[in-house]
């Protein structure tokens, strides 16, 4: 693990914040999340609701879009909150120890209108972002911030395949029927 | 009765301002007591460039005394609600704020409030109608419906001030099936 994290409180304290984040984004929904992909660009978009936290989690162009190394390190080596996560056939979720430090921040925060906004925010990302597939999610990731298509290995792939997977996701109810007409008829290089 | 907070969409207000011209009838919803109105920023961006803002600019301005603490977070620059659902509706729902009104409802009924959403759009109405629970579900309307809601449940019209606004929709370019708008008629009549 970088040793410069141990040594700069400033970062620790960030480290932390962004652990609780995680925390809360396992928590609110009792299910596993399906995939580190999945938790990775929850995160992404829930930083994009949350600018305090796209101040101290940033996320970088990367092969399968926006990528963040301290999310990854922190999910399997968290700082913080010892044991938290449950890595079981690439599904994530909250240890029984990760569950109690989920109800801490809750019973902590909650009288705090902010933080039910942060929360609800969480939960409705999780209702919706995890019934895609991987394929879908990069599609929708890739379409909506087109930035993050730069150094993809993957975009190629699923902007060829856009047709099937917006069918899919229409079929599924997960995109407005002007969304699929928007995705099938956008030229996107 | 606890205070309801309603989150229209833009096809309401554009309903009243320039579908019908009845602005008597929107202040009257307005100044209903136990309504906090809630405007998500694009829809009262939509609004404030209608043609016929002007003539209840007063009015919006004074129902801004109405508005939910929770709308000026919209103001603030911490939360950007409307990232989440971005990636699933189309560039034209989003410049609509349907998306924006879906969030803010979402939210609002998750922490506990009392709320009525108003959304018109088909496919918008498919999306909410798909993703979430029935009892969230239940919380969203047509602007027809919350018409009829308005005099049956909150007796702010009579029945013939009602009838009155759902005829002249009827007999405007507002988008509704006209069987729809009769049988709504006949639900006032009944109650």
């Amino acid at each position: 693990m970088n040793s410069t994290w141990k040594n700069n409180k400033k970062n620790f304290d960030e480290l932390e914040v962004i652990e609780m984040y995680i925390i809360l984004l396992l928590g609110v929904v009792d299910r596993p999340i399906p995939s580190f992909l999945h938790l990775e660009k929850e995160m992404f978009i829930l930083s994009k609701v949350v600018h305090s936290l796209s101040k101290i989690l940033s996320f970088e162009k990367h092969y399968k879009g926006p990528y963040s190394d301290t999310l990854k390190e922190l999910v399997e080596h968290p700082l913080c909150h010892e044991d938290a996560f449950k890595i079981i056939d690439s599904k994530i979720f909250l240890s029984k120890k990760g569950k109690k430090y989920y109800f801490n921040i809750i019973n902590k925060y909650l009288k705090d209108e902010n933080f039910k906004k942060v929360l609800f925010s969480a939960k409705m990302i999780r209702e919706l972002y995890d019934k895609l597939s991987e394929d879908e999610l990069l599609l929708l990731i890739y379409i909506t911030y087109p930035e993050f298509t730069e150094k993809s290995i993957e975009y190629e792939r699923i902007i060829s395949s856009k047709e099937e997977l917006a069918k899919k996701l229409l079929k599924k109810g997960l995109i407005t029927y002007d969304k699929y007409e928007e995705i099938i008829m956008c030229d996107y290089e | 009765m606890s205070n309801i907070n309603v989150i229209p969409d833009t096809t309401f207000f554009i309903c009243f301002i320039e579908d019908i011209q009845d602005y008597e009838s929107l202040i009257k919803i307005f100044k209903y007591e136990n309504f906090l109105f809630v405007v998500v920023n694009k829809v009262k961006d939509e609004l404030i460039n209608s043609s016929n803002y002007k003539k209840i600019e007063e009015y919006i301005n004074e129902a801004n005394l109405y508005y939910n603490e929770f709308c000026k977070q919209f103001k603030d620059e911490q939360y950007n609600f409307k990232e989440i659902l971005r990636p699933f509706f189309s560039k034209k729902q989003i410049k609509k704020g349907e998306d924006e009104v879906i969030v803010i409802a979402f939210i609002m009924y998750n922490i506990g409030k009392d709320i009525i959403f108003i959304l018109d759009d088909k496919n918008a109405r498919n999306f909410v109608e798909n993703n979430f629970d029935k009892e969230f579900c239940k919380k969203m309307c047509r602007t027809t419906r919350f018409i009829v809601e308005c005099c049956c449940k909150f007796k702010i019209f009579n029945k013939d001030e009602t009838i009155n606004i759902l005829n002249s929709i009827k007999n405007s370019k507002f988008r509704i099936d006209p069987n729809i708008i009769n049988e709504l008629k006949d639900e006032i009549h009944r109650c």
